[in-house]
């Protein structure tokens, strides 16, 4: 250390200037880290999402003839608009029946015992560690016509003729709510396990019946919660494929 | 027949890469709009336990 600077450190008030400067040297260089830390990750992005998607934009627009052609189709082509409104139908079709079944699923979680709770979430997590390829072989098992559900059915004497359960809209949707139950109940149990269950004893205190506890104070504090579970179930529907390709009609 | 079959047999079967990745890039755009409508709902970060 020179003398000047030594004699700077010795006088009273610039002390804390320098020592506020070494921190904020010291931050910079720790950002400088952090930003280098995130540079791998920033250029996996580029080369594996932003190039591909790029890409698949340009052709868009140049294949086969440079030029808005291709999305002119969307509003001329009937195959096109037939493919648009089956996927929207049966993405909401799916995301009607995964809210309901998984409202139902994520309301109990919350009111249950700590036991009976782990139990529940095995129960949610375990189909979604299995592949979907696997869970769709399984429902062809499960639904085709010499199937469990229609030997069982046919054996009861409750039909004749074995049901079409698959390679049809029915079996989508049934593999398709199978695949998004655990996507749909996981973000509405975060939802209602945020909300402060005074309120409830509040309303009950007040003299609310349980319905009208639910319908007035539950529902509307979980609602953010099925928005955001709804939201993502029809975007996850939207661009499915393995299901609807196995369980579908275009299978056969 | 739903999107992602269809954009499958235009490229694969019918070598329609046109058509094709229009169907693909509308969906990316479709989604795109329903996360940032998704953002402006709820916070997507405390739904899935990143941020409290």
């Amino acid at each position: 250390m020179t003398a000047s600077n030594d004699q700077a450190l010795s006088l009273p008030g610039l002390q804390p200037v320098r020592r506020g400067t070494a921190i904020l040297s010291s931050r910079m260089q720790g950002e400088r880290v952090y930003a280098a830390l995130l540079v791998p990750a920033l250029v996996l992005m580029l080369v594996f999402y932003v190039y591909p998607v790029t890409r698949v934009l340009w052709i868009s627009v140049t294949d086969p003839a440079p030029g808005l052609g291709n999305y002119a189709l969307l509003f001329t082509s009937a195959s096109v608009q037939r493919m648009i409104l089956t996927t929207a139908r049966i993405a909401c079709i799916t995301t009607a029946i995964t809210l309901v079944l998984a409202y139902a699923v994520a309301y109990a979680l919350t009111f249950s015992s700590e036991t009976a709770r782990r139990v529940m979430l095995v129960g949610v997590l375990v189909p979604l560690w299995i592949s979907v390829l696997v869970r769709a072989f399984a429902w062809v098992a499960l639904l085709r016509r010499e199937g469990v559900v229609n030997n069982a059915l046919v054996g009861a004497g409750l039909i004749e003729q074995p049901l079409a359960l698959i390679w049809n809209e029915l079996g989508i949707v049934i593999g398709m709510v199978h695949y998004m139950l655990p996507l749909g109940i996981l973000p509405l149990y975060s939802a209602m396990r945020d909300i402060d269950l005074r309120c409830i004893a509040a309303a009950r205190g007040l003299g609310a019946s349980p319905g009208q506890v639910f319908r007035r104070v539950f529902w509307p504090l979980s609602l953010p919660g099925v928005i955001g579970s709804g939201l993502l179930v029809f975007i996850f529907s939207l661009g499915f494929f393995v299901t609807p390709a196995i369980l579908g009609g275009a299978a056969r | 027949m739903m999107a992602a079959e269809y954009i499958n047999v235009q490229i694969h079967d019918l070598v329609r890469w046109g058509l094709g990745s229009m169907i693909a890039s509308t969906l990316v755009i479709v989604v795109g709009l329903l996360v940032f409508l998704l953002g402006r709902a709820v916070d997507i970060g405390r739904l899935f336990g990143t941020s409290r």
